[in-house]
């Protein structure tokens, strides 16, 4: 059974990439589920290295990635699922290439992204031996009304960590998570000097009242580069984008992969590995369209748009804003300074006069409104190449998938 | 606005005191409210969001700041949304509430500087002409939904 649910589910994943090249698709996944509903499951259990689960408001993707290649680079092979797949069919549709007909996984170790609230529910069924928490974010709107809900979802995901438990010092929520018996807590956090340089500090992160002394460090972040301290040595990273986030994901991610390899864990390795690493799936990633450089940038939420903006060179000359659907409470993208934009080519998206309509409250000039987007791109991508740095797009989540099948990104 | 009124119970029972500056108390709600809210008040036609999750008792003499024509606002049988006690408006009504509905900014506006000042001028008018887009966005997806 467990093989033909496999078979069947590779011929639905095959017949979606002929039909809608470039889109994800959890529908492989379904099948999978449908035909042999414990597989998952056993699978994603049944990683000799163990399973290790990634979970948080933000920085989930970027520190699964970094944590991958810190494995990778110690010479594990690693399973891990990327942005778009955190559930549970998602997640079966990633694994289908990972495994044999028989079910078992090819991988040594399991780096998964989960998402707090389906992490939640799936948690209980899932043995994870490291599980590594980022943050609570409060400004969910749409999503989670009370960050305490958050807390409490990763708080059961925590306690499900049987051997290691890796927590962000700097988050009250996240810093005072339980851990069970057997799993050892070790933390990671910025230094005082990291946060009085920010204009917003840690932005909508409850922060810690004292700093890390403890642990994976980070000690000065400038654009493109970052200085961690680890067991006491200063070890400097290149970053894969501005902005002290990905510092502190790099820092997570290196606190998680201390605690899983232990004594093997080589800071060389680590900084050739990190150093190394492409910017993850559209969040500060440059790509090459029609033979002209893009800045993607994505925000999917108060804080990741204003951390985002205040990182951004100010004043750019060609840059195209697009929000779409998944914004739904409009109050959003209130809080949020874009005053620091300057002026904004193109406002896309199928929210593009709501975004217009912020930005004009901030004293920032439109060049034009164009709810439909893939015209807007088209439009923005055939502008000669600006003097002056590179074009840019700043998209909520929904534009950046329109986006990425518009332009095959993978 | 919940912690200007006199009392916010929780779904917990516990009470919290209000500040006590707009009358009427704020009860729990089984479930969260979100989406289009429209509410025909003396300003015009308020158009926004909503998102939360508590009622909003007001005493029977109490003045609404309007009826409500689509979405949840107090939450109660009477159908209103928000409350005028002497010079304070209350209100749920998010998006922002002022910048989606110009003629509500104005009216404050002239009262606050007793008709000295008026939105004049170009970014005035073009941030205005996007909030109207905006809803008639939202009235028509109202409308066909």
């Amino acid at each position: 059974m467990t093989a033909l649910a496999i078979l069947a589910a590779r011929a639905v994943r095959l017949a979606i990439r002929v039909l809608r090249p470039g889109g994800g698709s959890a529908a492989p996944g379904l099948v999978a589920n449908r035909l042999a509903p414990t597989l998952l499951v056993d699978v994603i259990n049944s990683f000799p290295e163990g399973l290790v689960i990634v979970s948080g408001s933000s920085g989930k993707s970027t520190t699964t990635s970094m944590l991958s290649a810190l494995l990778r680079a110690h010479g594990l092979s690693v399973f891990t699922n990327h942005s778009t797949a955190n559930i549970r069919q998602g997640l079966m549709s990633a694994l289908l290439s990972e495994i044999t007909l028989a079910g078992r996984a090819r991988a040594s170790i399991a780096v998964l992204e989960m998402d707090e609230a389906h992490g939640a529910k799936i948690v209980a069924e899932l043995a994870p031996t490291t599980v590594v928490l980022t943050n609570v974010m409060t400004d969910q709107i749409d999503r989670f009304a009370d960050p305490r809900d958050v807390a409490q979802m990763l708080e059961v995901i925590a306690l499900r960590a049987t051997r290691q438990l890796v927590l962000n010092a700097d988050d009250v929520f996240v810093n005072a998570m339980p851990s069970s018996p057997e799993a050892v807590v070790s933390r990671y956090g910025v230094a005082e000097s990291v946060i009085a340089e920010l204009p917003h500090g840690l932005g909508n992160l409850r922060t810690t009242p004292t700093r890390l002394v403890d642990g994976v460090i980070v000690e000065s972040v400038l654009d493109y580069s970052t200085r961690l301290r680890i067991r006491g040595v200063a070890v400097d990273v290149d970053l894969p984008a501005r902005g002290v986030h990905y510092a502190i994901d790099l820092a997570a991610a290196v606190a998680a992969a201390l605690a899983i390899l232990g004594d093997y864990f080589d800071p060389t390795l680590a900084q050739q590995a990190l150093s190394a690493l492409a910017p993850v799936f559209g969040r500060g990633e440059r790509v090459t369209v029609q033979g002209k450089l893009v800045e993607l940038v994505l925000v999917q939420n108060p804080t990741s748009f204003q951390l985002n903006i205040d990182h951004l060179p100010p004043s750019i000359e060609q840059l195209l804003v697009a929000v779409g659907s998944d914004v739904r409470d409009p109050s959003y993208l209130w809080p949020v300074d874009t005053s620091s934009l300057g002026s904004v080519v193109t406002v896309s998206g199928s929210q593009a006069e709501e975004m217009a309509l912020q930005l004009a409250y901030r004293g920032v000039s439109v060049g034009a409104v164009e709810p439909d987007l893939l015209r807007a791109l088209d439009d923005f991508i055939a502008l000669p190449d600006p003097a002056d740095g590179v074009k840019t797009i700043i998209f909520s989540a929904d534009s950046m998938r329109r986006t990425r099948r518009h332009w095959r990104l993978t | 606005m919940e912690l200007l009124t006199t009392r916010i119970v929780l779904g917990s029972g516990e009470v919290i005191d209000g500040l006590g500056m707009l009358p009427g108390e704020v009860l729990p709600r089984d479930e969260r409210v979100s989406g289009d809210v429209v509410v025909e008040s003396r300003f015009g036609t308020l158009v926004g969001f909503e998102n939360h999750a508590r009622r909003y008792a007001l005493p029977v003499d109490a003045q609404a700041l309007g009826t409500v024509l689509q979405g949840d606002g107090n939450g109660t049988p009477e159908r209103t949304e928000g409350v005028i006690a002497g010079s304070v408006l209350g209100s749920r009504i998010r998006g922002p509430l002022l910048a989606k509905n110009p003629a509500l900014a104005d009216h404050l506006l002239e009262t606050m500087t007793k008709g000295a000042y008026r939105a004049t001028g170009a970014n005035a008018t073009s941030a205005d002409r996007l909030a109207s887009i905006v809803r008639s966005q939202t009235l028509k997806r109202i409308a066909s939904a």
